[in-house]
């Protein structure tokens, strides 16, 4: 894991060009579908070779437009990939917002999320009877004086063998709570700002790839050095078919839409890799919480005492 | 902060630089800040331990109190001492939550506030700045004279209540202030008009103040919104006077004074839109009903 | 959608001679728990007829919607209030306090009750170096106050806090510092 490949992300100037650029086409503003201009044919058999990608010219994407720029933070920059190919081929090298992409990364706040998305949804289903629930135990077992035994109401007591339990697990008992709504976003910026100073984020066109074969994306991943594990993420929550057929035989790499990004993912998946669309939309959401007018207003679907 | 091959490297930078070298951030690495959970401890002592601060036999053992307030046969105290009406009525009164010149003032500087038009409570609740709860028994916002000296506004307010040296000072600037009454359905729609027309219910007919303060509201002192407007042109003259300060000629900025005298009719809530009307947010239209009672209801 | 406006359009027979009251008002649209409870859809002439007002009110509408994002401030404006606009250059110290999105400096007058109410005030939204700023303000403030200063650096949350109420004290550093 030290021989990480340093030139994916740049947070420094010192760029490493692994592909040089060829006469820059104009600076065009990101947008999905411009990638559909590419011919791809999507082959079923992966016996059969596949077909040379058709490019425009490099780089297709260099300049991209920040929503709040950022006055005194240095913009982080990342390289665009490819999918149609198993080498990674750079498309070009784009703009993330540092207020998503290099936050500080609180682990405290990660954890919390952690723990919350655990826990929120789980109900406890163990259970024991109290005393009136046990089996028997409605007649006084013998009068109160004369026996010179001890004095005793019901044989289901706590005190007696096989009686109740007092302060035992009470089924069904949730757990529900809701962490603040600046707790989760926080932990959304610090968790995308840990995976992308680690160097385990990655950013691709599209999810678009040429054979739906899984051994494909095997291939792809392992000569990538992407983790065990890949998320992929887009914006659109039917993704294409060839990828969602491919990753289907594996649990390892997960197709998710952008509104399923959530803490806990990231951090059980090894790499994770977004679509151009998902990078666009995540910041379009979380800068907008964080400058959004009405603040009050985002904290209030949970609340327990309503007005 | 770090800059190009400047490494100064604090704070988040640092934190991220740290992360470059340190195995990668997983489920099994991350830990809570100490002392944020508190670990349940089933211990002995709980609740007080063995007597658990009950004592010994007797009623307090027992479970067998006497009564709160009683004292063992003598006049209790709750029933010797007479009760005075200090808040006597104290769940019917309005509340007004207050707004000061100097956050006016900041929210004008801020361009949270649109000087450019009237400022009404809809205006001041959209900044999302002041929450207002009609539930709360609160009647909408009062003008308070903290920064008084400093405030420099030239405005079209509208409130539902303000002291004199408050109207004074955004009379001074050239400004117009009116103090309006609203009941409390017209405040729930106020308070958030695009929740209000999503409901899909006609916009209300504001009612005439309470007895209590149709004097408030009629008197032109107040620049109450009842008030016959001669009169109020008087007071304004009047009060230029006592507090010694040129009074504005607002026929001195044609562009401006058409916004300066608007006003809203005493059964409107929002400015140019009638009671009665139904919003329809989605197909942006505006409908009006034609039944004769209804509109005779809405007119009157 | 036009059904949906003359549904809508149901009043009371006694409307017009009494006052709306509160609980009234809100019996007009209500919401019971069951479909089954809810009063039912009655035929058209049941309801009035409506018509549509003409589109130039549109604008009255329009004039009601809130910003959904922070409005930013007058950049050429005079400030006649204690608030100043965030710089446009840094200053050149270790250390930076990023404005709130509303642009308000970051001081902040807690009260927290530990064994008794305390009175702290507290920046946030440090970014740098936040010791040699911990040691910057507290001299200021023993300076001006002439009394020893408790203070607290939280170096995870990134923020200050002061045993006391410096609040004004602290926020006229910070403007004149340039953050």
């Amino acid at each position: 894991m030290a021989t990480k490949i340093i030139n994916k992300t740049v947070t420094e100037f010192s760029l490493r060009i692994t592909r040089c650029f060829f006469v820059p086409s104009k600076a065009i503003q990101t947008n999905a579908a411009l990638f559909q201009e590419r011919s791809e044919t999507s082959i079923t058999n992966v016996e059969e070779q596949l077909l040379p990608t058709i490019r425009p010219p490099l780089p297709i994407i260099y300049s991209r437009k920040l929503a709040f720029p950022p006055k005194f933070k240095a913009v982080r920059q990342a390289w665009v990939s490819n999918m149609d190919t198993v080498e990674e081929e750079k498309l070009g090298l784009i703009d993330l917002h540092p207020e998503v992409f290099a936050e500080r990364p609180r682990v405290d706040i990660i954890h919390e999320n952690v723990r919350w998305q655990q826990l929120y949804r789980h109900v406890s289903y163990a259970n024991t009877k109290v005393r009136y629930e046990v089996r028997g135990g409605g007649r006084k077992p013998r009068p109160q004086k004369g026996s010179g035994r001890s004095r005793h109401g019901s044989i289901r007591s706590p005190i007696w063998r096989g009686g109740g339990i007092v302060h035992g697990p009470r089924s069904p008992t949730p757990y529900f709570y809701m962490l603040s709504f600046n707790a989760r976003l926080n932990g959304l910026r610090s968790t995308l700002s840990a995976k992308l100073a680690q160097d385990d984020l990655h950013i691709v066109d599209s999810l678009d790839i040429p054979t739906d074969d899984p051994s494909y994306l095997e291939k792809l991943v392992e000569e990538r050095g992407w983790g065990p594990a890949v998320l992929f993420v887009d914006d659109n929550d039917i993704m294409p078919l060839n990828i969602t057929a491919a990753s289907d035989v594996h649990g390892h790499y997960n197709l998710m839409p952008v509104y399923g990004l959530n803490v806990h993912s990231m951090l059980k998946h090894h790499t994770l890799v977004l679509t151009l669309a998902a990078v666009e939309r995540i910041e379009e959401r979380l800068l907008f919480h964080l400058n959004r007018n009405d603040a009050a207003e985002a904290g209030r679907k949970h609340r327990l005492d309503s007005l | 902060m770090a800059g190009v091959g400047n490494r100064v490297l604090a704070g988040t930078d640092r934190a991220l630089d740290l992360l470059r070298e340190l195995p990668r951030l997983s489920l099994s690495n991350i830990r809570s800040n100490p002392k944020a959970f508190k670990r349940n401890k089933r211990g002995r002592g709980q609740h007080g331990g063995k007597k658990h601060g009950a004592g010994n036999k007797g009623s307090g053992q027992r479970q067998n109190f006497m009564r709160l307030g009683y004292e063992t046969g003598n006049n209790p105290f709750y029933l010797r001492v007479p009760k005075e009406p200090y808040y006597k009525g104290h769940h019917i009164r309005r509340e007004y939550p207050p707004i000061s010149l100097m956050q006016l003032q900041t929210l004008i500087d801020t361009g949270r506030l649109d000087t450019s038009k009237p400022i009404d409570l809809t205006a001041l609740c959209n900044t999302k700045l002041f929450q207002l709860s009609p539930f709360e028994n609160q009647y909408g916002f009062q003008l308070t004279d903290e920064g008084l000296d400093n405030f420099k506004g030239r405005i079209n307010i509208e409130v539902q209540y303000a002291p004199e040296q408050v109207i004074a000072a955004i009379e001074k600037n050239g400004g117009v202030i009116t103090t309006a009454f609203y009941d409390a359905p017209s405040l729930i729609a106020m308070r958030d008009p695009m929740k209000f027309f999503a409901s899909g219910t006609p916009i209300p007919k504001r009612q005439m103040p309470p007895e209590n303060a149709v004097e408030y509201y009629t008197d032109p002192k107040n620049r109450g919104y009842l008030a016959d407007p001669d009169l109020v042109a008087l007071e304004r003259f009047k009060l230029a006077q006592k507090y010694g300060y040129e009074l504005p000629d607002l026929k001195k900025d044609p562009e401006l004074l058409p916004m300066m005298l608007e006003r809203k009719d005493p059964r409107q809530i929002f400015f140019g839109l009638n009671p009665g009307w139904l919003v329809n947010l989605k197909d942006k239209k505006i409908f009006e009903p034609e039944d004769e009672q209804l509109l005779e209801y809405y007119r009157s | 959608m036009a059904s949906a406006a003359a549904r809508s359009f149901v009043f009371r027979q006694h409307i017009n001679t009494c006052r709306l009251d509160f609980a009234s008002c809100l019996n007009i649209k209500s919401f019971y728990s069951s479909y089954s409870a809810n009063p039912k859809e009655k035929s058209p002439e049941h309801y009035t007829q409506y018509h549509e007002v003409s589109s130039d009110n549109w604008k009255f509408v329009e004039r009601l919607k809130p910003p959904t994002v922070v409005p930013s401030f007058p950049k050429n404006g005079s400030y006649f209030s204690d608030w100043t606009p965030p710089p446009d250059t840094p200053p050149n110290l270790p250390y930076f306090v990023k404005r709130t999105k509303n642009f308000m400096v970051p001081v902040y007058l807690n009260f927290e009750a530990i064994r008794n109410q305390r009175k702290i005030t507290m920046v946030k939204h440090i970014e740098g170096d936040i010791w040699a700023m911990e040691k910057d303000i507290k001299s200021h403030l023993e300076e001006v106050t002439k009394r020893p200063v408790v203070s607290q650096v939280h170096e995870v949350g990134m923020y200050i806090k002061f045993r006391g109420d410096y609040a004004l004290h602290v926020k006229k550093w910070l403007l004149n510092a340039g953050f």
